[in-house]
């Protein structure tokens, strides 16, 4: 009798466990349009500022306090983790040459937002370079007990992107084939904006 | 006339300074990475191979020629399982650019070529996805990398490899290149001919008395200095707070320095010199082997 309650204790749990993993899509989706705002914002600062000195930005813990930030020379690159609110960080920033003030801004959109990490990724086709900017964020609903998945996963492209009847992001020369970036499915958001949910945010 | 002089004489500085830094990287090339180069321009003509079909070969020359004249650029790609192949390629393109440059050129046109005395023969599936991964940065274009990396990976196999030996698409993410500390070590003894001592295994991290005295004293007598660490917390990737404890990231060592209770630890990975600031304890904690290596022989 114990053990056949055990074995139904287990059951439920992965029940549990497995609803928590597998996100809604429409729930992905309304939470794009959602905080849709506050996301292109951020987009739109990131590649600003990274056109005119690269830089990545990644918060490192759960309470958004500390952000870990990336700046790249022509020869070398620095990585550096600050309290959001010690002066070090805005003194590093300008030391390096950044614009202080958009960086800070972004580092608060971020925050508020609960984006853990922004950063730029280059790629190939036809040989020649594109890049897309990759942003995850750590919505609160994600934070399910059982959840594993907790990364909302959002790439920005600079050209229209081709997706299947499903949605799915397919490659550009062989429209049969899904295009697997980090090997994940992504999936529509609009033309240029698809979305996965993993389990780790870079 | 003095004004004409001094515009002359700044045109000339300018056009030294673009001469010698390209990307920020020195290009004084040594006298074997200009017979390396010598010897690509040998082969300039190269036509498409009949093993490697995915391989473009003007692609192919392009990238070879970028590794023999700044190894520091030498990329691993984004999350591949190939950083143990690149920490191994950045230091024997560096010492050994020519017998690297031959190996590649022979491997490409005649689907098999030895490296001192390892036979590579690829296995087919190998040589149709080389230089089909994508997304993975410049790693997408640099179509030698793609093949050299893959070439090494499909040979050197160690305990991580054994469920999963054959190439299979996806597969360069996973565990078929994974690399653990002997096979590391085994793979800088035949390919670079180096002698080799290291501390540390793949499970538990080597005892310390004082880390960076340590690691200077390694670097100040070895040319080369590597440390296998744990990438979970280098290169944090998610929020949770219990973290494998096992090691998956090799690097190059160039320099740590100690100040108060923190490091600047200096080193190489994915094609950049990096220059990162941590607590020691953190430092401590990620560190699993420490290899440092000599030459056996000049070329």
């Amino acid at each position: 009798m114990n053990a056949l309650i055990n074995i139904s204790c287990f059951l439920l749990l992965l029940m549990f466990s497995s609803c928590a993993t597998s996100l809604p899509k429409h729930f992905a989706t309304n939470y794009y349009k959602t905080n849709e705002q506050a996301i292109v914002k951020i987009e739109k600062l990131y590649s600003k500022t990274y056109k005119v000195k690269p830089i990545v930005a990644e918060y490192t813990d759960n309470t958004f306090n500390y952000v870990s930030i990336e700046m790249k020379t022509d020869s070398v690159r620095y990585i550096y983790e600050f309290n959001v609110k010690e002066n070090r960080l805005q003194d590093t920033l300008q030391k390096f040459g950044y614009d202080t003030s958009s960086v800070m801004t972004l580092i608060r959109d971020m925050k508020s937002l609960k984006c853990t990490w922004i950063n730029t990724l280059d790629y190939y086709v036809d040989d020649k370079k594109q890049s897309l900017v990759f942003m995850s964020i750590r919505p609160k609903a994600f934070d399910g007990l059982f959840a594993n998945k907790k990364y909302y996963t959002l790439t920005f492209y600079k050209q229209p992107q081709y997706y299947d009847a499903e949605g799915r992001l397919l490659d550009k020369r062989n429209r049969k084939r899904l295009r697997k970036v980090n090997n994940e499915t992504f999936w529509r958001i609009n033309d240029k904006v698809c979305y996965t949910v993993i389990d780790h945010f870079r | 006339m003095q004004i004409v002089a001094y515009k002359y004489h700044f045109l000339a500085l300018l056009f030294v300074f673009f001469s010698l830094t390209t990307n920020g990287q020195q290009t004084h090339l040594s006298n074997q990475q200009k017979a390396a180069l010598a010897y690509l321009d040998s082969h300039a003509n190269i036509s498409q191979s009949n093993y490697w079909h995915n391989i473009n070969p003007s692609l192919f020359l392009k990238n070879i020629r970028k590794n023999i004249t700044y190894p520091t650029l030498v990329y691993s790609g984004t999350n591949t399982n190939f950083c143990g192949y690149a920490a191994l390629s950045f230091t024997c393109i560096k010492n050994y650019p020519l017998r690297y440059t031959k190996f590649m050129i022979e491997l490409y046109n005649n689907g098999q070529a030895s490296f001192r005395n390892v036979k590579f023969n690829p296995s087919y599936k190998v040589k149709v996805a080389a230089g089909l991964l994508e997304f993975k940065g410049v790693l997408d274009i640099n179509h030698a990398d793609q093949l050299w990396y893959m070439s090494l990976a499909d040979h050197f196999k160690g305990y991580l490899n054994i469920f999963s030996k054959e190439y299979k698409p996806g597969a360069e993410d996973k565990l078929w290149p994974a690399t653990n500390f002997a096979k590391f070590n085994r793979m800088l003894r035949k390919i670079c001919n180096y002698e080799t001592q290291s501390v540390g295994s793949d499970l538990i991290r080597p005892h310390f008395k004082n880390s960076v005295t340590f690691l200077n004293d390694k670097l100040d007598n070895s040319p080369q200095v590597f440390l296998f660490l744990n990438n979970a917390i280098l290169h944090n990737s998610n929020h949770t707070k219990v973290k494998y404890r096992i090691p998956t990231h090799y690097v190059v060592l160039f320099g740590i320095i100690a100040h108060d209770d923190m490091v600047t630890f200096d080193y190489w990975d994915y094609g950049f010199r990096t220059k990162s600031e941590m607590p020691i304890s953190v430092f401590e904690d990620i560190v699993f082997g420490v290899t440092w290596c000599k030459k056996q022989t000049e070329e």
